[in-house]
């Protein structure tokens, strides 16, 4: 009995151990970019290996307050993190559910057409094309439009409605009255909610972490998200170079003179929401990853 | 009942259906990927600039320009006086600098073309060239004086196309660099050492600031030497090493011939191997800093000012804007000119033309007067200290161009940078000359006088004209050229022999190289190369 207890205790402290190394090479990039980020040019300069600051020293956050871009990355990430994660669900629903329907007339050719383009699309230089031709290029629908629906996401959520809501109790609703937006909005939406949730976190972390759409399709500075903002800052060009001209290194150090630290501020700054509200939805995540893995 | 649920069903169906194929049409525009990720002094010249244009309306000019972030583009004072000078509305499309250039070609691609763009000068100019997109402007530019007084013969040579011989773009301007070398001046004064002016002296003093405690703190930290920062293949060879590899004949800039007299990619000169070989040597000794290798942008730099390395590579220029940027004491630092040349006993100072890339003007553009006046304007007196200065009175106080000096205070620099910045502007010197000189203050320029100007005086410059051979040459072969700097690498960190990287050279490189080194021969005795004494 003690010997179970002991190897019990064996087992249990080879766990720990296990996942608190491996929580720690997750926790410590973090906590690495956090400290770096607060800490003084000069100490960081002196000692490129300090995990913690010497002192605090908040002058690569100031320095970052001075981008205007910022402010505006902030505004337009917010506003295509939302509008475009409502518009994802919005069309997910409103597709996914008639396309359930095993008698819905022209079905079978919509749902070919749909999944055809998960094998084939047309490409970087006709998609910039079409986003030029339906005249939304420059402005803030070509972050949200293109790829507002994922063909595999509207295939998970068709399996999900199928498995989870009997056709029975649509039928009962209909029997107690309810007419077809009653049907989708009071019994198909909330049984649906626990997909949707997962589909909102999928879409709001893929909207927050976008920049690809941005660097084609928009030209107006004040139209950047975040992400570009961050990576125009962080990633490095030849701008630091010790060849270019006087004047470029002077202007340089009136806004980016501590750039290893400024770099590290604003990754915090950009990363921090999504930090923040992930650990409340986790669970989310990973419903996520097992939706429509199981046919029930 | 059920045939009315039915009927009413279908209704809802139809209008799911409609959503179904908005949702068919925008996910083609993803892929099958996740939602927004899917895709993951002024002369004679200065004067008939714009004038011509200036009776008539302002003509509408579409520019797609590479701007750094800080960047105001809506009402932007400069921009706004420029526009009155020039007489000209500018409408500039600055995509985002580190996509720039696959920015530039989709539009490219796309067919929508601007009347002006910024671009390079090597496989997409010559392509675009080759098609036809570019216009030529060889009958044009005789017509602007501006462009042809501030633009020498020589950095036109950048945008005439290898294809056909014509040019294809304006280039932007800009001075020359002369890279020396920055040395830690306390370390060699605590170690009784002088600046090395050979590769022997160089690795002597390398392996002291390694070995001998030269911040005397107790503990073996620091190293002789460090470079790197090449953004477009390994750091072998860098601009932050031209001091110690002209010493071989090489630059990172082609140009500089080899031992033998002879013109050469740099893996089939005979000076190659001895170069690397040498390098290989520090690195096993441990003087060169080993990160070298692995260093992107300014980490190099970091590591110097960080008083872990004693050496660093930079252009005389720059030097007191670098130890401001990183608070270094001036006097703690000082500026040498380049190693002596092995075959020579030369100091090099590598000197192609200096260009910043080149505005290019699309074939189909109905405004190619218009666009070739404004850049014309932009390369005059007026049109240079605008874009290089900003406003006067708002950002500087009084400029004297023949000097190169500015009375302006860190307030008015501040406001500079949201307004114009060297991204912005379309000359990066006047008449061969950045816009400041030497620095902002009298104890800067006095610096840059006694370490860099005088010290021209011990340096032989080699004008080089622009080969454009070479870049081509490799980007024809990008997989051996991939291999090439990737063996440079590991030979240098004793990775592999010399057999095996000889095996290398001599079986696969020399022979695709050997038209390339025949044409680099052939156009460099029709351009050669000018030397001058320092000063002369």
């Amino acid at each position: 009995m003690r010997k179970k207890q002991l190897d019990d205790w064996l087992v249990a402290g080879v766990s720990y151990a296990a996942v608190g190394l491996f929580a720690l090479v997750c926790v410590v990039p973090i906590l690495y970019v956090i400290s770096y980020s607060v800490m003084n040019y000069s100490d960081y300069l002196a000692n490129p290996f300090r995990l913690l600051p010497k002192r605090l020293d908040f002058g690569a956050y100031r320095q970052l307050l001075h981008f205007d871009l910022f402010y505006s990355g902030y505004k337009v990430t917010l506003l295509i993190t939302l509008a475009g994660t409502t518009l994802t669900l919005l069309l997910l629903l409103l597709s996914a559910y008639p396309l359930t329907k095993t008698r819905l007339k022209g079905r079978n050719a919509v749902l070919s057409f749909i999944v055809f383009t998960m094998f084939f699309n047309g490409g970087l230089i006709p998609n910039y094309l079409l986003v030029k031709w339906v005249g939304i290029y420059d402005t803030v629908w070509a972050l949200i439009l293109p790829g507002v629906i994922s063909v595999f996401n509207l295939l998970l959520m068709m399996t999900f409605i199928k498995t989870t809501v009997p056709e029975a109790l649509e039928e009962a609703a209909i029997v107690d009255g309810a007419n077809e937006l009653h049907v989708l909005f009071r019994v198909i939406l909330p049984l649906s909610l626990p997909a949707l949730a997962t589909f909102a976190i999928f879409s709001a972390v893929g909207y927050w972490n976008s920049y690809f759409a941005a660097t084609l399709y928009i030209s107006d500075r004040s139209l950047w998200p975040l992400q570009v903002v961050l990576r125009e800052l962080v990633v490095e060009n030849n701008m630091g170079m010790l060849g270019s001209s006087a004047q470029l290194q002077q202007m340089m150090a009136q806004t980016r003179s501590q750039p290893f630290t400024l770099k590290m501020a604003t990754i915090v700054v950009t990363t921090l929401p999504i930090l923040v509200v992930y650990p409340f939805l986790q669970r989310f995540f990973v419903k996520g990853m097992l939706l429509g893995s199981v046919k029930g | 009942m059920d045939s009315y649920a039915k009927g009413k069903r279908s209704g809802v169906f139809a209008v799911g259906l409609t959503a179904a194929f908005v949702a068919a049409v925008l996910s083609g525009c993803s892929g099958g990927g996740n939602a927004a990720d899917s895709s993951g002094s002024s002369g004679s010249a200065d004067s008939s600039a714009a004038a011509s244009g200036s009776s008539s309306a302002p003509t509408t000019l579409k520019l797609v320009l590479n701007l750094n972030p800080e960047i105001d583009l809506k009402n932007n004072p400069v921009l706004q006086e420029a526009e009155k000078e020039a007489n000209v509305k500018l409408d500039i499309e600055a995509p985002p600098q580190n996509s720039y250039f696959d920015r530039l070609r989709v539009i490219m691609a796309s067919g929508d073309l601007p009347d002006i763009f910024w671009g390079g000068t090597d496989v997409d100019f010559e392509k675009w060239s080759q098609q036809g997109l570019l216009a030529t402007l060889d009958d044009k530019i005789g017509q602007y004086p501006n462009l042809t007084a501030n633009i020498s013969k020589a950095q036109w040579g950048d945008t005439t196309a290898l294809t056909d011989g014509k040019i294809h773009g304006v280039p932007r301007p800009n001075s020359y660099d002369r890279w020396g070398y920055l040395i830690n001046q306390k370390w060699l004064d605590k170690l009784q050492l002088q600046a090395p002016t050979t590769v022997d002296e160089f690795v002597n003093v390398a392996r002291a600031f390694t070995n001998d405690d030269p911040d005397g703190n107790g503990q073996k930290d620091t190293v002789g030497f460090t470079t790197g920062g090449n953004a477009d293949e390994s750091n072998i060879f860098a601009l932050g090493s031209d001091f110690f590899t002209t010493a071989y004949g090489f630059s990172l800039n082609p140009g500089l011939p080899a031992s033998d007299g002879k013109f050469h990619t740099n893996a089939t000169s005979p000076d190659f191997l001895p170069y690397l070989t040498k390098l290989r040597d520090m690195y096993k000794e441990g003087i060169v800093d080993r990160d070298f290798i692995t260093y992107k942008g300014t980490e190099y730099e970091e590591r110097f000012a960080s008083g872990k390395a004693g050496i660093i590579g930079i252009s005389d220029r720059n030097v007191n804007a670098f130890l401001k940027k990183y608070n270094l004491n001036p006097a703690d630092y000082t500026y040498h000119i380049p190693l002596r040349n092995l075959a020579t006993g030369e100091s090099i100072y590598n000197m192609p033309p200096s260009n910043w890339g080149a505005y290019q003007i699309p074939a189909t553009s109905k405004n190619i007067d218009a666009a070739l006046r404004f850049l014309d304007w932009a390369n005059s007196a007026d049109g240079f200290e605008l874009f290089q200065l900003g406003l006067k009175g708002t950002n500087y106080n009084s400029y004297d161009l023949d000097k190169g000096t500015v009375d302006r205070t860190a307030d008015q620099l501040q406001k500079l940078t949201n307004a114009t910045s060297v991204n912005l502007a379309f000359a990066e010197a006047y008449r061969g000359r950045e816009v400041v000189v030497g620095g902002d203050t009298q104890e800067e320029r006095d610096k840059f006088a006694k370490e860099a100007l005088d010290a021209r005086k011990d340096v032989t410059e080699y004008y080089v004209p622009f080969i454009k051979q070479l870049s081509t040459f490799k980007a024809s072969i990008p997989d051996q050229t991939a291999t090439l700097a990737s063996l440079e690498t590991r030979y240098v960190t004793g990775d592999i022999s010399e057999d095996e990287f000889r095996k290398f050279i001599d079986g696969t490189y020399k022979p695709l190289a050997e038209k390339t080194e025949a044409d680099i021969n052939a156009y460099m005795a029709q351009n050669p190369i000018a030397k001058k004494k320092g000063n002369e």
